[in-house]
């Protein structure tokens, strides 16, 4: 954990980056917090990309600063960043050759001897799930299997920043998971995350935070995100314990870490209501801001829940700082992943 | 027919000698035209400048240049009253030489770039986010392409093996010197010889087919 005063891992102020004019990607301000795993989706070309590109100082801004560590990159910090940071791009790339020489590469070319390579390939080919693959043919993997070697790649630098660039996009259900579950172990290890992906499942199960890109520009989440786990399933509902708070969703098997329940779901009311919506929980305001036409607000109900409400609403039932309110959504409003 | 055969067979001094001249001059006038053709075509390929389509395609078309132009040209600047006529290699092996590597210069440094340019582009900024250098970059790249690189050589020499213009021009077709097999089949037909000719044709046939099979294969298995 670094102290407040620390700098950011990354800090972005004012980012433009253009491609033959067109401006593809403008961040105001964004900081990502060592250790965290920061997850992006968006649609095709929002510039996640280009955004992963921008931190690992392979391409220049045409406006603005990304800082690592508090220096500019490219410029001061380049160094840093190379050190301590690497991109695994979409399309996994391998070179001709063994797997082996392709894991390796990264060791060996900042200068590690062979063997210490060597070994560090083994360690990453274990992590990913192909002991033994050292000897095999690049050109002779399935699509999972390249994905997941050059994830190895990245790894045997033992990278303190993984950057991520849609890990799951050509590989089955298997695959995912399994990349899932890598993602998991090597976040858990204390490298910071951040990646770019299409698959909402798989962001909303990773992701300490989500950050959404809309034609380049961050644009707000409407959804709550809350972490926890199943506590136990009845005939009607399965209980999803998140905080101190216990969530009444549809009941279903399965293995889920994440109740994801949209922001315009959730009814304020001064009283408790006489309804069919099953969930209801008390809490205080804590924060009210305007989101475009409406407001968003944040309740505390022993985990914060963010709701959109109207202005009228808004005062007709006294929502403001320090306020308690109840919040009521259905058990079939919250969707668990 | 039967005659021709015989001659192969018998191990025929004079074939076996045009055979040796041609494959001489045709690998060195290669080899020479890849010395800076590889490089030229590797820069060409990574590079982005401005008039590097027009560069790529007068390239392109320069592969298709008249052998006999060629010779034209090298003789007018070579022959005594040439500005090069003073080196006196006119009628040489240097001379089919240099005029060939002259042929052969745009289809290496051509097919090299084109071999190269389908790599990813995403390539050089894989290896760099890996940590390698401009310098590292440029040579995986030739290595990742480096059947590309083979194809480009390989064909360069399968066009000045077969070709009849500049060879005849500038080497003059001298018995025992620069009598390649081309200039040997052109001779031999003319003066109503065939079997000389067809003896030098199945071997010229059978070394365009090997060169053509291994670029084949090559294709095939990058």
């Amino acid at each position: 954990m670094s102290s407040p005063s620390a700098p950011r891992l990354f800090e972005i102020r004012g980012l433009r980056a253009r491609f033959d004019g067109r401006t593809v990607l403008s961040v105001d301000s964004l900081a990502i917090k060592e250790g965290e795993v920061t997850v992006m989706v968006g649609e095709n070309g929002s510039g996640k990309t280009t955004l992963l590109r921008l931190l690992n100082g392979l391409i220049t801004p045409a406006e603005g600063s990304v800082k690592f560590r508090g220096k500019p990159v490219p410029g001061e910090g380049l160094v840093a960043v190379r050190n301590e940071s690497v991109l695994v791009h979409q399309s996994p790339l391998l070179f001709r050759g063994t797997v082996g020489l392709n894991v390796a590469y990264g060791p060996r070319i900042r200068g590690m001897r062979r063997a210490e390579a060597a070994a560090r390939a083994s360690a990453a080919l274990r992590r990913v799930g192909l002991p033994g693959f050292e000897r095999r043919r690049a050109s002779a993997l399935s699509g999972g299997e390249e994905q997941r070697v050059s994830l190895a790649r990245a790894l045997a630098l033992t990278p303190r920043v993984l950057l991520l660039d849609e890990p799951t996009s050509n590989v089955d259900e298997q695959s995912r998971r399994e990349i899932e579950t890598i993602i998991r172990e090597v976040s858990a290890s204390g490298t910071t995350v951040i990646m770019s992906t299409h698959n909402m499942e798989l962001a909303y199960r990773l992701c300490g935070r989500l950050l959404r890109l809309d034609a380049g520009v961050p644009a707000e989440v409407e959804e709550n995100i809350l972490k926890g786990r199943i506590e136990r399933i009845d005939e009607q509902f399965a209980y999803f314990r998140t905080g101190d708070a216990l969530l009444r969703c549809p009941a279903r098997q399965g293995d889920f870490v994440v109740a994801v329940l949209p922001c315009d779901e959730l009814i304020l009311s001064r009283q408790p209501l006489d309804s069919s919506a099953r969930n209801q929980l008390n809490g205080i305001v804590t924060e009210l801001r305007p989101a475009g036409s409406l407001l968003t607000t944040v309740i505390d109900c022993g985990i914060p829940l963010k709701a959109l409400i109207t202005r009228e609403a808004a005062a007709e039932i006294g929502v403001a700082p320090g306020a308690a309110c109840v919040v009521t959504f259905k058990a079939s409003a919250v969707r668990l992943h | 027919m039967g005659r021709a055969f015989e001659l192969l067979v018998s191990g025929d001094r004079e074939v076996w000698f045009i055979t040796w001249t041609s494959l001489r001059f045709s690998m060195s006038s290669a080899l020479i035209a890849c010395i800076p053709g590889i490089p030229l075509g590797v820069l060409i390929a990574l590079r982005r400048f401005r008039g590097r389509r027009v560069l790529l395609a007068v390239l392109t078309s320069l592969m298709a240049l008249p052998t006999v132009v060629v010779g034209l040209i090298v003789y007018s600047l070579i022959s005594r009253a040439g500005p090069l006529g003073s080196f006196g290699i006119l009628f040489t092996p240097r001379a089919v030489i240099l005029g060939q590597a002259i042929l052969a210069l745009p289809i290496v440094v051509s097919m090299t770039a084109s071999g190269l340019s389908s790599l990813d582009p995403l390539f050089p900024e894989v290896l760099t986010t890996l940590g390698a250098s401009k310098r590292e970059v440029l040579w995986m790249s030739v290595r990742q392409s480096r059947g590309a690189v083979l194809s480009a050589s390989l064909a360069s020499f399968g066009r000045v093996i077969g070709e009849v213009g500049v060879a005849m021009m500038l080497g003059g077709n001298i018995r025992w010197y620069t009598r390649t097999i081309t200039t040997a089949i052109a001779l031999e037909t003319s003066k109503g010889e065939f079997e000389l000719g067809l003896a030098l044709g199945m071997v010229l046939l059978v070394m365009a087919l090997g060169v053509n099979a291994a670029l084949h294969w090559m294709v095939r298995h990058e």
